[in-house]
């Protein structure tokens, strides 16, 4: 017996979120128990699928290894002023699309299928030395779970 | 049957009209022959133009031949010869910016139809060495002479141990730009181009212009993004739209493979051009300003490969639209990119792949967007000054009347008139939400200012609207909505005379409107308010109806 892994989410608390498909990684984030999230991404109209599908991957969904991460921020948002928490959520989920679209192991071997054209902020609460820190700590993260 | 080979004819002439019509301008081809000079460690480069004697220095047409003159390595009489095989052979340096072995010949048949060199190496002077297109059939014949000009201009000008010159000759029988316009354009462009050449620290390049009868011209480094300039920080609110903004300064991964380097990306967002305009902007302010010379010929990316620019303003597939003029973006590539961008033959062109471009256009999606609130902070602060420059050099004109009432009676009824006319006033700035007291501040003083000439876009179908203030008098509101605001006042700077003048003269039209309705006192004052309102009406139909078939005076076409 192997273990799978656990994910521990929480509804109404900050989470960003990267799902892994072959070369394919999509960002997002949620307030929502992160399982529901996905489960909506996998349907046939999904995000996650649709944008795969336009991308020519039109194999079922079950074929491929899927691998699922869950990152907590809701720590380091709730530090914030309520009414800017959501808005800075955002702005982390736009930055780390930037910064895991300039690294090799991110952006150049897999690409990143997920976009931030309607939600990403012009800015938020968060300074933007937070917000490197943040989302440099996110890229490093992933590039070596991915790689394990 | 083993496949069979036979050898089959390239005509040299049509290939060399080929190789000259891979699409340079003359400042491109210009600058492709510069490629070789620095490729060759040159310090210094010289182009000459030689004119036609008969011809102005603005006529098209007007250049006999163009002289590249740099102190590179030098090439011995094996390696000229190999510098006019077409496609020579050639072992580059690490991040040469030749590529091919096609850029002497190339570039120098499209600006003329003889290329001759003349080279010192190690003090020691070669021959010339020549192709004249004119004259190939089949074989490429190159010729070698011993004298002529050239020989005394390398007598002249290869002083040092070593250089080269290339001479393009025949130009006159080529339709081209005027030599006046190629080195308007060679002194916009070579400074950006090699910017990073000329301001290097170590042996800078220097690169000078001579022409015919006209002083030299020593090129200077500019930095298109005026990096020195930005600042880091944009806060819409707070804005004073005098600095440009650096936004990114990022690198980008392009590739797997961990010995390519990561592309260098900045974008930079510049202050509109429509801010020098705003009055009481410092003279220094201005200068610089203007330096950044914002249109839409400097929006997009300037991309280097190798330090040199091989893309001046590219909007990299839409990213950077039409409208977009205040966005500046640098990418910085070198050879290791060649393969990935798909950089061409003329070192001019490239294709980025589509991967590549989504990742470019997210991290300029912020930026772009921003410059929206860029451009809204520049109105915003313009709109405020409007009518400042007017009202600061006016503040003690006084309206006059030759008529004015001269019995008790007569001007008990003016005074009555105009509490009407300033109580009326009052409503109807209240109604339209603006301020009832206008005042501002005189500038180096604390004396109120009041504003004889503001601007409005509530005053409704007619040009201006008079308005009387209890204590300071009459003043005027110009509509913002009407259509000579828009075609005309709005395209002189607030402080330009000629917008002074207008601005004045329909001050002058409200003075002579309230002082009609204050001191006729035999006529009922309502009447004459329909006059004059009739009156106006007229006028601003009239002066629409002008501006709508003069609109091209102004440029709002």
């Amino acid at each position: 017996m192997d273990f799978g892994g656990c994910i521990e989410s929480r509804k109404g608390i900050f989470q960003l979120y990267v799902i892994s498909l072959e070369k394919y990684l999509y960002i997002g984030v949620t307030e929502d128990l992160a399982p529901n999230r996905w489960a909506a991404h996998f349907s046939p109209t999904g995000s996650f699928v649709s944008a795969l599908r336009s991308r020519g991957v039109d194999e079922p969904m079950e074929d491929f290894r899927i691998r699922f991460f869950l990152y907590d921020l809701d720590r380091l948002l709730k530090r914030l002023r309520k009414e800017g928490q959501r808005r800075a959520l955002q702005h982390i989920e736009h930055e780390a699309h930037l910064v895991f679209g300039r690294r090799r192991a991110l952006g150049v071997a897999r690409r990143i299928v997920s976009d931030t054209l309607r939600t990403a902020p012009k800015d938020s609460l968060l300074s933007k030395s937070d917000l490197v820190t943040i989302t440099t700590d996110l890229a490093d993260d992933l590039e070596r779970r991915l790689c394990e | 049957m083993a496949t069979e080979k036979i050898p089959r004819k390239m005509v040299a002439s049509r290939i060399c009209d080929a190789i000259a019509a891979i699409g340079y301008t003359n400042y491109s081809a210009i600058m492709d022959i510069i490629d070789n000079s620095i490729s060759a460690e040159a310090k210094n480069v010289t182009i000459q133009f030689f004119t036609e004697d008969l011809k102005n220095f603005s006529d098209r047409s007007n250049v006999s031949s163009v002289r590249i003159i740099d102190d590179g390595r030098g090439m011995n009489h094996d390696q000229l010869l190999a510098a006019l095989d077409i496609g020579s052979i050639q072992t580059y340096p690490e991040n040469s910016l030749s590529k091919y072995g096609f850029g002497l010949k190339s570039a120098g048949f499209s600006l003329g139809p003889k290329i001759s060199l003349i080279s010192r190496q190690y003090s020691k002077t070669s021959s010339v060495i020549s192709v004249d297109k004119r004259t190939l059939g089949e074989e490429y014949i190159i010729e070698i002479d011993e004298k002529g000009d050239l020989v005394e201009a390398a007598a002249t000008y290869l002083t040092g141990s070593s250089g080269t010159i290339v001479d393009i000759s025949g130009c006159q029988d080529k339709n081209h730009d005027s030599a006046k316009r190629t080195i308007d354009i060679l002194i916009e462009r070579l400074g950006v181009t090699y910017s990073y050449f000329l301001s290097r620290k170590a042996d800078p390049l220097t690169i000078t212009i001579k022409c015919t009868g006209k002083p030299d011209i020593k090129v200077t480094p500019k930095d298109i993004l005026h990096i020195k300039d930005c600042i880091s920080e944009f806060n819409k609110d707070t804005y004073d739209c005098l600095r440009p903004i650096l936004r990114k300064r990022v690198q980008i991964d392009v590739s797997v493979n961990t010995k390519i380097p990561p592309l260098d990306l900045e974008i930079v967002l510049f202050p509109p051009a429509k801010i020098r305009q705003l009055p009481g902007i410092s003279p220094e302010d201005k200068t610089r300003l203007g330096t950044y010379d914002i249109s839409r010929k400097n929006k997009g990316f300037f991309i280097y490969r190798n330090d040199r620019l091989i893309r001046w303003a590219d909007d990299l597939d839409g990213i950077i639209g039409k409208d977009d003029i205040i966005i500046r973006g640098r990418i910085r590539l070198t050879t290791e990119h060649d393969d990935i961008m798909h950089v061409d033959v003329s070192k001019q062109n490239m294709f980025i792949p589509d991967d590549i471009i989504e990742r470019i256009e997210r991290e300029v999606r912020i930026p772009l967007r921003e410059a929206e609130d860029i451009h809204a902070r520049c109105k915003e602060l313009l709109a405020a000054d409007e009518g400042l420059p007017f009202n600061l050099r006016n503040q003690d004109l006084a309206p006059q009347d030759d008529e004015p009432p001269h019995n008790a009676e007569g001007k008990a009824e003016a005074r009555r008139r105009r509490q009407r006319l300033a109580q009326e006033t009052q409503e109807k700035l209240a109604a339209d939400g603006e301020i009832s007291e206008p005042i501002g501040a005189v500038r180096d003083t604390d004396v109120p200012l009041f504003q004889r000439v503001r601007y409005s876009d509530k005053v409704g179908i007619t040009l201006w609207e008079m308005g009387e203030d209890a204590t300071e008098g009459t003043f005027v509101r110009i509509n913002t909505n009407h259509s000579f605001y828009r075609t005309v006042l709005a395209h002189l700077p607030e402080d330009a005379p000629a917008r002074q003048a207008i601005e004045g003269m329909l001050w002058c039209s409200a003075i002579a409107e309230a002082i009609s309705l204050e001191h006729i006192t035999d006529l009922d004052q309502r009447q004459i308010e329909r006059v004059l309102q009739k009156f106006k009406k007229v006028f601003s139909n009239n002066i629409d109806t002008w501006c709508g078939i003069n609109q091209d005076l102004f440029g709002s076409m």
